[in-house]
């Protein structure tokens, strides 16, 4: 396991011009002391992957995960096209560690062939090297997979920078042809493309944990409603409605179950679903409202929602029955709590009586209850972890409209998603590509 | 004589079960103009902000007994009961709206009554799901107190998801967290 506090730096050649979709805007929040400073050379070669630089992927991809300090160009102590160039002092002068070197050629109409190396610079040594082939369309996801390997390599952590979000989005706002969208897109806000569109309003996603499939709450027939979505085959089926609310669908990690809200009762609680045979079983029995559950890793309890204690709080309820407990202890709201994925943290929607934000504790709270606020607040909502842990992406208000934005997990990097369309809200992370 | 002493009695006793904590049922003054359309609201949110206070005195008990300003229409924007931020209290200045409610509904037995419940943007969405099916069933505790049977009732919420403004101010939050009662 890596030491994650040792300096190692990383610099960017730029050769390309940023061709991004969506604005990217970076803003660290609490200064990157600890770290990696990583200096990436990109990705010379005889010609350029139009339209998007991968080069730029990675420098946005380590930069973004609040892990690395990337080290800019003007501070570029030599220009290095190839490994034998390399000075290794000179790096290191600079105050870097790592330098990462590549090279894209093209081998045919729309087949390129990109070579990336990683150097250590105080052994002075490679520490890895690949070869990828892409076309023009693959080079997003061969920039996501370099960061992988860099980030992978260097931290010990398995990379995230190829794994998807959903959301939902408003079109048209306010206007006649207003519409709701469901859509998936990179974790960096690009490519994205529509799951399911209505003129009714959508809510609530969640990945199974193939990844294949979303739920999601639908109002079409103007009531809560539960559908599962293959994202594949585009084919879906409504999960049967009850009486009331039917909403806050959330996969248990074997896929099996949903534990979702129903209200059928009298008012709303935590029920299991068995997605073989559509039957269900009640989990909580409060005459508060207990919604939003959230599955523990192992799987043998979940987080919720209540107000029993009188305000919104997260409490653990074993899944087979036993104790409630309750998680949070500071502040005057808690909800929606999501889980890391070591099972180790939540993060949930604090207010304390200055705005909704992302505070994050620990779940065993016997030691230390504290919520370390990791954002600005103050309409801040649906935390979701990347399924390394090392990220949240929440929604957040800038300017009126809604948008997206990705703090690392310690808060230290914070970073808006603005993408070019829409009213943007509910995100969720996808789990590793299977 | 006798017929006066009667519509008064039921007034009466309207007052004692349906509204216990009631203060501030106003008798309405004879001649007064009850028109309801006062109290429009519009979608651009700049119809009256003070929506409840004292307006829906004027759709009080009549001591006749004549339902024609309580019409149970799909597109009558002042049945409309507000609340305040995080609460399913069912305020004092609506109780004369729903016991006019109560008693359209009683008189017109095939009428069914849907009961929207919403909630402000604030907070997270399931839980505001919750909260709008809260204020919708208080509301209905109150309509099945004043003799509606509980069969009558369709609750939906929307939560947050349908907002009757959308700018995120006080004036425009407090639009939002309402039961729509709707008669279609």
């Amino acid at each position: 396991m890596k030491n994650l506090f040792r300096t190692a730096s990383l610099g960017i050649f730029l050769l390309m011009q940023q061709g991004a979709q969506g604005v990217l805007e970076i803003e660290i929040t609490r200064g990157i002391k600890g770290a990696l400073p990583i200096a990436i050379a990109t990705f010379s070669g005889e010609t350029y992957v139009t339209p998007q630089a991968v080069e730029t992927i990675v420098k946005d991809d380590l930069r973004r995960s609040g892990f690395f300090s990337v080290l800019e160009e003007r501070h570029f102590p030599q220009i290095v096209t190839e490994a034998k160039q390399l000075d290794y002092q000179a790096w290191r002068d600079a105050g870097v560690e790592n330098v990462l070197l590549g090279k894209i050629n093209a081998v045919g109409s729309d087949q390129y062939r990109i070579e990336f190396q990683l150097f250590d610079l105080i052994r002075q040594q490679r520490l890895l090297g690949n070869v990828i082939s892409a076309t023009s369309q693959d080079v997003r996801r061969v920039g996501h997979k370099i960061s992988d390997v860099v980030f992978e390599e260097l931290t010990g952590i398995r990379g995230a920078f190829s794994t998807r979000i959903a959301y939902i989005s408003t079109l048209n706002k306010g206007a006649a042809g207003q519409k709701y969208v469901l859509q998936v897109a990179d974790a960096d806000g690009h490519d994205p493309s529509t799951v399911f569109v209505s003129d009714k309003q959508i809510m609530s996603p969640a990945w199974s944990p193939d990844g294949r499939r979303l739920a999601y709450v639908s109002f079409e027939e103007d009531s809560s409603a539960i559908y599962i979505q293959d994202i594949f085959q585009n084919t879906r089926i409504k999960v049967p409605t009850r009486k009331g609310i039917n909403s806050a669908p959330a996969w248990s990690p074997d896929g099996r179950f949903l534990a979702l809200t129903l209200s059928k009762d009298g008012n709303p609680d935590i029920y299991l679903m068995n997605l073989a045979t559509l039957k269900t079983r009640r989990i909580t029995n409060n005459s508060a409202i207990d919604t939003e559950p959230c599955w523990m890793p192992h799987g043998k309890s979940l987080l919720f929602t209540s107000d029993r204690g009188g305000r919104p709080q997260i409490y653990e309820v074993p899944v087979n029955g036993g104790k409630v407990r309750r998680i949070t202890l500071e502040g005057k709201y808690n909800a929606a709590a999501a889980v890391s994925p070591d099972g180790r943290f939540l993060a949930a929607v604090h207010n304390n009586g200055d705005g909704f934000r992302i505070a994050v504790m620990e779940i065993d709270n016997s030691r230390d209850g504290t919520m370390h606020v990791i954002t600005k607040g103050s309409l801040d909502e649906r935390p979701s972890y990347a399924p390394n842990g090392s990220m949240i992406i929440y929604a957040t208000v800038e300017q009126g409209r809604g948008v997206l934005a990705a703090v690392s997990a310690d808060g230290r990097v914070r970073q808006s998603i603005r993408l070019t369309e829409g009213d943007v809200r509910e995100p969720v992370w996808s789990p590793f590509r299977q | 004589m006798t017929r006066q002493l009667f519509h008064i009695l039921v007034i009466g006793l309207y007052l004692t079960i349906g509204a216990c904590t009631v203060t501030g049922v106003q008798q309405i003054p004879a001649g007064e103009d009850h028109k309801s359309g006062d109290t429009t609201m519009d979608s651009t949110g700049d119809g009256s902000k003070e929506m409840t206070a004292g307006d829906d005195s004027t759709m009080g008990l009549d001591d006749e007994g004549d339902l024609s300003m309580v019409t149970l229409g799909s597109d009558n924007l002042n049945n409309v009961v507000y609340f305040d931020y995080d609460s399913d209290q069912v305020r004092d200045e609506s109780l004369p709206l729903i016991a006019a409610v109560a008693k359209a509904l009683v008189a017109r037995p095939e009428k069914q009554l849907r009961l929207e419940g919403h909630a402000d943007e604030r907070g997270t969405r399931e839980y505001n799901l919750a909260l709008g099916e809260r204020r919708a069933q208080a509301v209905r505790a109150r309509l099945e107190v004043l003799g509606v049977g509980s069969d009558r009732f369709d609750i939906v919420s929307y939560g947050e998801e349908r907002p009757a403004v959308t700018s995120s101010d006080e004036t425009s939050w407090q639009q939002n967290r309402r039961v729509e009662m709707i008669a279609p």
